[in-house]
């Protein structure tokens, strides 16, 4: 009877390792893959959806060579025909779990851009953590032109959009959970970077090795995405400049060493000053009772004199001494200029950026329905900003 | 000598409460409640305390198992009335989660769809497993656990930082009808406690004991709880659409943009230990068969259990939306009443076999 009994596991254990074994784990052909890195959303000609997609292609090669790239081009009444059509083209098969970036072309911005994500954002093929960003031409474009950062253009744009916490940078990421987010939520508002091309020249010696041939002169591009735009219900309503941008990081609380420059009086003449905010501590209180909104926007910041363009050496620079009074009125002048500026924004595209309309929701949910159709265009706000800091 | 030890059964509900519920019934419950959804799987644990209340008052004040005891109390015919209908209740309770598992390892986990027989080696596993006896229960329970506590250690460690726990505010906004109903699609995934009615009189079971188990209980269920709150903090509006939750909430750490998904290491700890959990219903189905019929050996019922249960997986692996919501409304409610309500009987089953049994000496 043991025997009998070991021989039946023995089988079952063959018969199982067998069909373990008997499909090739859904593996794809390295050789037909296309991994894709970033993918741009036109609107076609022939159809609704032109998309661009940029693949890495796997090689082998030694270690001078560099990635190969491509873009695959595909049409389609819908996003998800649109790549087959790229996929069907190529004779690829587009593997879009390493897709770190999407790109909205201004095409698509005048209506709801979730017409375009929401594929993305639910199916589980794409990472829902990837950058989305729009543009203010034609979103292919971003991937096609050449940027002196990286070989692969799309890279290159997330070196820009991109920075480990605490290095200074002007950009407001959003990645496409927390755009979809924001559309969906109460407030039905969200923002993304608008990434620019700025043109450099530059000659290519010993560029382009392996892509056949230097040319004399190579026409790159790099990105500037200090632009915020803004969408309200899914359609852009607005955009932010530079200073709207750093100014609504700060009130997000991500801004971690990011420096802004500013302007102050000193001993009767006009210096130049790049102060690092080393430390920002936002705080926005939203108090409602029956038809008023009050929004408290308070800001905290310690900062640092990184560089000043004064004529004579000041021996206090770097010795920790507190900042100069003109230095402090000057960053809180300015911060209070940028946030009365962001408000402005806020209330003419009545794109709630600070949260206004959750918070009413979560805090004073009482008052919502008297308050949430008008929530964004008519509160009341009081700034306050509190700077201090060391030279 | 028992089958079980007192470790053994704390240990179980450590290792299996949490796993079930971590697929699909966050974002059910988020359609149903949005925000309010926690209170639903509060609602939930709430039920089944009371449950394990009961049972483990029972537990310290008897040794007889639960077949004798109703065998004493209702008599031969309608303890396996009785047992019968537990036995298809529990095949019952199998069948979602397996097919639910099923598809989440077919889309997440596999880039081509791959055949439906590909789950035939679970159903082979989970064959072999019925046809251990009790004991063996208590002893993939001692080691189970740990699979399961570093699965969720690792899930929530990563994804803690990105939960905005304002996001439950404010609280029942949604209204008593929508969590109740909320609370209503979540009994079918609940309802643990019914376990341990059929550990009765298979482990001592002292005063301290009862304690342990209620403790080790509700530590499963507070496990399952934050998992809820951290999934609503990370989707908030989006919540509802998010069907697999256990590959998503943990991938928006800044250590995993850096490195790679070695979250997935906590996803296969979970997996593994979901292999056993998807079984425990089928092998109480097993014991229920081998006290009606009487077989002398665990083979041919778990072969039916098991078999019937693969069938139905695949008959129905198309049929996914009408299963849920058979499972959302006649289910739950038979899940509420066979795992939380009969078992509040139990101590009048108790005092009759006391009696039978006295009578009988």
């Amino acid at each position: 009877m043991n025997i009998r009994k070991t021989k039946i596991f023995v089988a079952l254990f063959f018969l199982v390792f067998a069909m373990f074994l008997s499909n090739d784990f859904g593996l794809i052909n390295i050789e037909k893959t296309a991994i894709v890195t970033a993918l741009a959303i036109d609107k076609g000609e022939k159809y609704n959806y032109k998309i661009t997609v940029q693949v890495a292609v796997p090689e082998a090669g030694n270690a001078n060579t560099e990635n190969p790239k491509a873009t695959i081009s595909g049409e389609g009444d819908t996003v998800a025909g649109a790549l087959k059509d790229a996929g069907s083209l190529s004779g690829w098969y587009l593997k879009l779990s390493f897709c770190n970036l999407l790109i909205i072309g201004n095409s698509l911005t005048s209506d709801s851009v979730i017409k375009e994500l929401d594929f993305f954002a639910k199916t589980l093929n794409v990472q829902d953590s990837s950058l989305v960003i729009t543009t203010d031409n034609n979103a292919s474009e971003l991937l096609e032109k050449a940027s002196p950062l990286d070989n692969i253009s799309s890279f290159a744009l997330q070196k820009v959009l991109l920075k480990e916490p605490g290095f200074d940078s002007e950009v407001l990421p959003i990645d496409l959970r927390e755009f979809v987010n924001g559309i969906y939520s109460k407030s039905s508002s969200a923002y993304m970077p608008l990434v620019k091309m700025v043109k450099q020249d530059s000659s290519s010696s010993g560029e382009s090795k392996s892509s056949g041939g230097s040319e004399s002169k190579d026409e790159k591009v790099v990105f500037d995405a200090t632009t915020t735009a803004l969408f309200k219900n899914g359609i852009m309503v607005g955009m932010l400049n530079k200073e709207q941008t750093f100014i609504l990081k700060m009130l997000k609380g991500l801004t971690t060493s990011t420096t802004f420059p500013i302007s102050a009086l000193k001993d009767g003449e006009q210096t130049n000053y790049l102060i690092n905010a080393l430390r920002t501590t936002p705080k926005i209180k939203v108090s409602a009772d029956n038809f008023n909104l009050e929004v408290d926007i308070f800001i905290d910041v310690y900062c640092k004199v990184v560089d000043q363009n004064a004529p004579w050496q000041d021996s206090e620079n770097s010795r920790n001494v507190p900042l100069d009074s003109e230095v402090i009125n000057a960053s809180k002048e300015k911060l209070e200029k940028d946030i009365k500026s962001l408000i402005e924004i806020i209330k003419q595209t009545d794109c709630d950026l600070l949260g206004i309309t959750d918070s009413v929701y979560k805090y004073h949910y009482p008052y919502y329905n008297q308050v949430k159709d008008f929530c964004v265009k008519n509160f009341t706000e009081k700034i306050s900003v509190n700077v201090k800091g060391q030279k | 000598m028992k089958a079980l030890k007192l470790r053994q059964v704390c240990l179980f509900f450590i290792a299996f409460i949490p796993i079930n519920k971590l697929f699909l019934l966050p974002s059910l419950l988020a359609r149903s409640a949005n925000e309010d959804m926690w209170i639903c799987t509060a609602i939930n644990i709430i039920v089944d305390l009371l449950t394990v209340s009961v049972l483990t008052v029972c537990a310290r004040k008897t040794n007889t198992d639960i077949f004798t005891m109703v065998e004493n109390a209702l008599g031969k015919v309608g303890a396996k009335i009785l047992f019968f209908v537990y036995a298809l209740f529990f095949m019952l309770k199998a069948i979602l989660p397996i097919i639910e598992e099923k598809t989440y390892i077919e889309i997440t986990l596999y880039e081509v769809f791959p055949k439906h027989l590909m789950f035939l080696p679970f159903f082979i596993v989970a064959f072999y497993l019925c046809i251990k006896k009790l004991r063996a229960v208590g002893r993939t329970s001692d080691i189970v656990w740990i699979s399961t506590l570093v699965g969720l250690i690792l899930l929530f460690a990563l994804s803690i930082a990105n939960c905005d726990f304002t996001a439950l505010l404010p609280v029942g906004a949604n209204g008593v009808s929508n969590v109740l109903k909320g609370a209503r699609v979540g009994f079918i995934w609940h309802g643990d406690a019914i376990y341990l009615a059929f550990f009765l009189g298979q482990f001592y079971c002292h005063k301290k004991g009862a304690i342990k188990i209620f403790l080790s209980f509700l530590g499963g269920a507070i496990c399952v709880l934050l998992f809820m709150v951290l999934f609503y903090g990370i989707f908030r509006s989006i919540a509802h659409r998010q069907i697999f939750a256990l590959t998503d909430i943990s991938k928006y750490s800044t250590v995993i943009s850096n490195i790679a998904r070695f979250d997935y290491l906590g996803i296969i700890a979970l997996l593994f230990s979901g292999v056993f959990a998807l079984t425990v219903p089928l092998y109480f189905a097993v014991e229920c068969l081998m006290h009606i019929f009487s077989f002398k050996s665990r083979v041919l019922p778990s072969l039916i259990v098991n078999g019937l249960t693969f069938i139905a997986v695949i008959l129905l692996r198309e049929n996914y939306y009408g299963l849920e919501s058979f499972a959302a409304y006649i289910g739950s409610y038979l899940s509420l009443f066979f795992c939380n309500v009969l078992p509040l009987f139990i101590p009048l089953l108790l005092r009759r076999s006391y009696k039978y049994e006295y009578t009988k000496n």
